[in-house]
């Protein structure tokens, strides 16, 4: 278009560094949240160091101790096994299948993203009737799926989990992506004879990249409950690995007798899970400028 | 001031077709640019004027070959451009964007913006690249510290200088600037339009410069095209077309400059406004015909060739030689 169209709103800064910490402060929703995960991290990355019972070890004398149990800070489980230690070592694996599974999702999805909005027309028809595809499942249902074709296991409960997932950063990413595409400076790039490639690597990539970053946050919290849901179901870790998902699975046959089995486990979940949700929201909107 | 122009375009055409839909006949193209000829010669500026939807920018956009065009050919020093590998192209053409908001990459410093066409196109290692960045800051009248800053540190005159930067990084002779100050405010406009003069001087560049504002075009330019729908119906020196226009069309443009004082201007000639036969409407007759005030019938039957014969210069108008003593500017 020819005519004088009025300049766009300044563009965002960039969403890095100190201006980005000074913002995220301001919620404290988000610093509290913040602040749980580090107490969690620290304490699941010190569990090698920790004077921890063994998780595995079996006390058949001491089962379904309740919590504050001399020895037991949490009780035990139906097999005698110390929850604090359970929990601890459970959050390792729960945190790393959901980090790692949100990493996996992110990296897939975004590309396929990427390419989409970038490459346009055909590739964006096919790909994205693609992601349709994998939207049209029920998620649960295909993770469940997936891991009745692949095995239950803890790394395959995670590609399901990841699977299940590409969607959403797909999504995300493709459509700012086509929003950023028409901007000049991208045509500037094509003006400079810069590759395709380039392009969309060094121009576009940098600026859909707080897209990224928060769908990452806002979706670590779901996957790590997938992951969990799917340990649950007993298609996820399998004993004697701890996880959060299979010591809830375990603990449901005692709901009655001994609750603490659950509300162990599922005080974790939760906890972490909403710690996450505040700092996503806060990550959001100290990234987003426009929810200002 | 001889010799084989710089830059010429041949029958330049560029048709967007419509985009079909299920069950539905496929609309008529959009023709955006229909045959554009011309010739800039070396150091000269070239004005391309007309409003909005005109098919400017598409135009040189098609010469930048950011489009495809969809036939005719673009010369560089009398070789076509289709034959120029993409790299030295951009080497030696260059374009300087409307909007400075949007035509800078956000997360990207000056010096990264101006790196990557050092690096890419001119292959400079990095303390080539810091002398040369520093160069160019000076020559767009920036100061050197601004090189570690982000675009939203700056006004829209400053990114525009720095947009300007960029295009001249590898040295590119000719400049193509799509409306570079309509998004400026006046005062800086001024600037960078001084800025842009003292370049050309300077550096003997050679400009297409796209506007709709019809001031900045006498300003800097020393030929001017108006086009309407595609179509370039009037070609002049500057001084010529804005003393004695010769199309209707541009009449219209002229007497659409607003001007100070009461009763100075020439009585305005306004034009119909744009009707529903717009670009992509039939096309028998004069296409400015609907909208004219001098249309006859012979205008809504017989389009009008781009002739010299009637009046010196090139205009497209079957009532170029009409004398009216209204029609001239003052």
């Amino acid at each position: 278009m020819s005519a004088a169209t009025p300049p766009t709103a300044p563009a965002a800064p960039p969403a890095s560094g100190p201006g980005l910490w000074r913002r995220l402060r301001r919620n404290r929703l988000a610093v509290a949240g913040l602040v749980v995960l580090v107490i969690v991290v620290t304490t699941a990355l010190l569990a090698p160091v920790m004077p921890l019972a063994d998780p595995a070890a079996q006390v058949r004398s001491d089962r379904l101790l309740p919590i504050g149990s001399e020895g037991h800070l949490l009780g035990t489980d139906h097999l005698g096994r110390d929850l604090l230690s359970r929990l601890i070592w459970g959050a390792r694996t729960s945190l790393s299948v959901g980090v790692l599974a949100t990493l996996i999702a992110a990296l897939i999805g975004s590309l396929i993203g990427l390419v989409a909005g970038f490459a346009g027309r055909r590739v964006d028809s096919v790909l994205m009737r693609g992601i349709d595809v994998l939207m049209a499942f029920p998620y649960l249902l295909l993770a469940i799926g997936l891991v009745a074709v692949l095995g239950p296991g803890l790394i395959n409960a995670m590609i399901a989990i990841s699977v299940v997932n590409i969607p959403f950063f797909a999504r995300a990413v493709r459509g700012t992506t086509i929003s950023l595409v028409s901007a000049e400076y991208v045509d500037a790039a094509r003006a400079l004879a810069f590759s395709p490639t380039r392009i969309l690597f060094r121009e576009v990539l940098p600026n859909v990249l707080p897209v990224i970053i928060v769908t990452m946050s806002t979706t670590v919290g779901w996957m790590i409950t997938e992951t969990a849901g799917l340990s649950f179901l007993g298609l996820g870790a399998q004993p004697p690995t701890s996880d959060w998902g299979a010591m809830l699975g375990a603990g449901r046959d005692f709901i009655t007798r001994a609750p603490h089995v659950m509300i162990v486990p599922g005080t974790a979940i939760f906890v972490v899970v909403i710690s996450l949700n505040f700092l996503g929201d806060g990550l959001r909107d100290a990234l987003d400028p426009r929810l200002k | 001031m001889s010799g084989v122009p710089v830059l010429e375009v041949r029958e330049l055409t560029k048709h967007f077709p419509g985009r079909r839909r299920l069950l539905r006949a496929a609309p008529a193209p959009l023709r955006a640019v229909q045959g554009v000829s011309f010739a800039v010669r070396r150091g000269q500026a070239l004005g391309i004027v007309g409003e909005s939807g005109c098919g400017k920018s598409t135009l040189a956009k098609t010469i930048m070959r950011l489009i495809e065009p969809t036939s005719g050919q673009v010369l560089l020093d009398g070789r076509d451009t289709a034959d120029i590998p993409r790299r030295e192209f951009a080497r030696r053409v260059q374009f300087v964007f409307q909007d400075p908001y949007s035509s800078l990459n956000p997360r990207k410093t000056v010096r990264q913006t101006l790196d990557a066409p050092l690096q890419h196109l001119a292959g400079l290692d990095a303390p080539a690249r810091r002398a040369r960045t520093a160069q160019l800051l000076d020559l767009v009248g920036l100061r050197p510290e601004f090189a570690s800053r982000y675009p939203h540190e700056f006004s829209g005159g400053q990114r525009q200088r720095v947009g300007i930067a960029r295009a001249l990084a590898t040295d590119a002779k000719v400049l193509l600037l799509d409306e570079p100050v309509s998004a400026l405010d006046v005062s800086v406009q001024a600037q960078v339009l001084n800025l842009l003069r003292e370049l050309q001087t300077e550096l003997g560049l050679t400009y297409v410069f796209i506007a709709h504002d019809l001031a900045v075009v006498e300003n800097l330019c020393d030929e001017v095209a108006v086009m309407y729908l595609g179509r370039i119906v009037e070609q002049s020196p500057a001084a010529t077309l804005f003393a004695e226009p010769r199309h209707p069309y541009t009449h219209t443009l002229l007497s659409a400059v607003p001007t100070i004082g009461p009763g100075t201007g020439p009585r305005l000639r306004m034009a119909a406004p744009m009707d529903a036969a717009g670009p992509a409407g039939p096309a028998i007759g004069c296409a400015f015909a609907p909208r004219c005030y001098r249309a006859t019938l012979r205008c809504q039957d017989e389009p009008p060739a781009l002739d010299a014969a009637l009046v010196g210069h090139p205009v497209a108008c079957h009532h170029a030689d009409d004398t009216d003593p209204e029609d001239h500017a003052p």
